[in-house]
């Protein structure tokens, strides 16, 4: 399987899935004005990459600027995510936010506050 | 030369109310991250904290897709058919410590109900209830095909200060103005 990556671009993150080395990166700003167009190809490649019955995933999140309709696909993403983690697979997250930004420290328990899988929230230096 | 359109008026009307820029147009996701950058970069170069440049940031963010979306004066610019609403957005700063975003357009009668009747309810929720109202329809809430979430003024109270300020003026067409004043402090 390939690996899928969409390029960042100004209002858009660079989202990197690599089958090979089990990685999903996401970096970069994400205020698209439909943010289901940006994230729901990645929830393709999800399950397509969540069809091998036991898979492991290292997921490595870093934004600077999300807005609402982003942050409802993320929700949903992290959703999607458990349950495949209840259905065996094994899940690892690191959520970097910037350094000092207690909004975004809250954001992040906000978002991981269901799940069970392994994360950290981590602060981020420029 | 004579005319009615009195630019200078405009200049005084923004320099006097210390708006620091604002922009009437089709609000495209292109001039959208132009304001964004051009705002980012004034307030970090004003040593404005990043934490309010984020919370400014987003205030403008949600304030423009609602305009993009709701606006009910729309234009198409490209070919692919998609109607980009018309509206007005600025910034500025209206005491020492206080950022004020703002913006104006028009909006059917329909909307002007739905909005207002969803501000009053945001407006009276204290902190800790609208926290909660928006943790809840970011995990219950469902996203429509064009990327409505439905959190847009859940977020925008968030990371205001004040209540949020809003008019609406009914127009001779039967449609309604609609404008939003938010504030965001500088400094907790």
């Amino acid at each position: 399987m390939e690996n899928f990556v969409i390029p960042q671009t100004k209002y858009t993150p660079q989202i990197e899935l690599s089958f090979r080395d089990r990685f999903l990166r996401i970096i970069g700003d994400s205020y698209p004005e439909n943010a289901m167009e940006v994230y729901q190809p990645l929830i393709t490649k999800l399950e397509k990459y969540f069809s091998d019955p036991v898979q492991e995933l290292q997921i490595e999140l870093n934004f600077d600027f999300v807005s609402t309709s982003s942050k409802k696909m993320l929700t949903d993403i992290i959703g999607i995510l458990q349950t495949y983690h209840e259905s065996g697979h094994k899940i690892e997250l690191v959520w970097y936010f910037p350094d000092g930004d207690e909004d975004w420290q809250e954001q992040c328990e906000m978002f991981l506050e269901d799940a069970s899988f392994n994360y950290r929230i981590t602060p981020f230096k420029d | 030369m004579s005319s009615y359109f009195d630019v200078h008026a405009i200049y005084r009307l923004m320099h006097d109310n210390h708006i620091q820029f604002s922009y009437k147009g089709p609000i495209t996701q292109e001039v959208l991250i132009s304001l964004g950058e051009t705002i980012k970069e004034k307030l970090h170069r004003d040593d404005c904290d990043a934490k309010v440049v984020r919370r400014v940031f987003s205030v403008l963010v949600e304030a423009a897709h609602n305009i993009l979306k709701y606006s009910t004066e729309k234009t198409y610019l490209d070919e692919s058919n998609k109607a980009t609403g018309i509206g007005l957005i600025g910034i500025g700063k209206t005491e020492a410590n206080l950022f004020l975003v703002f913006s104006g357009n028009i909006v059917s009668p329909e909307e002007a109900k739905a909005v207002e009747e969803k501000l009053v309810y945001i407006n009276n929720l204290s902190r800790e209830d609208l926290n909660k109202n928006y943790q809840q329809q970011l995990k219950q809430g469902t996203i429509t095909a064009d990327g409505s979430a439905g959190l847009g003024l859940f977020e925008v109270a968030r990371k205001s200060d004040r209540p949020m300020e809003y008019c609406f003026s009914p127009l001779e067409d039967g449609n309604v103005f609609f404008e939003l004043k938010i504030y965001v402090k500088v400094e907790d």
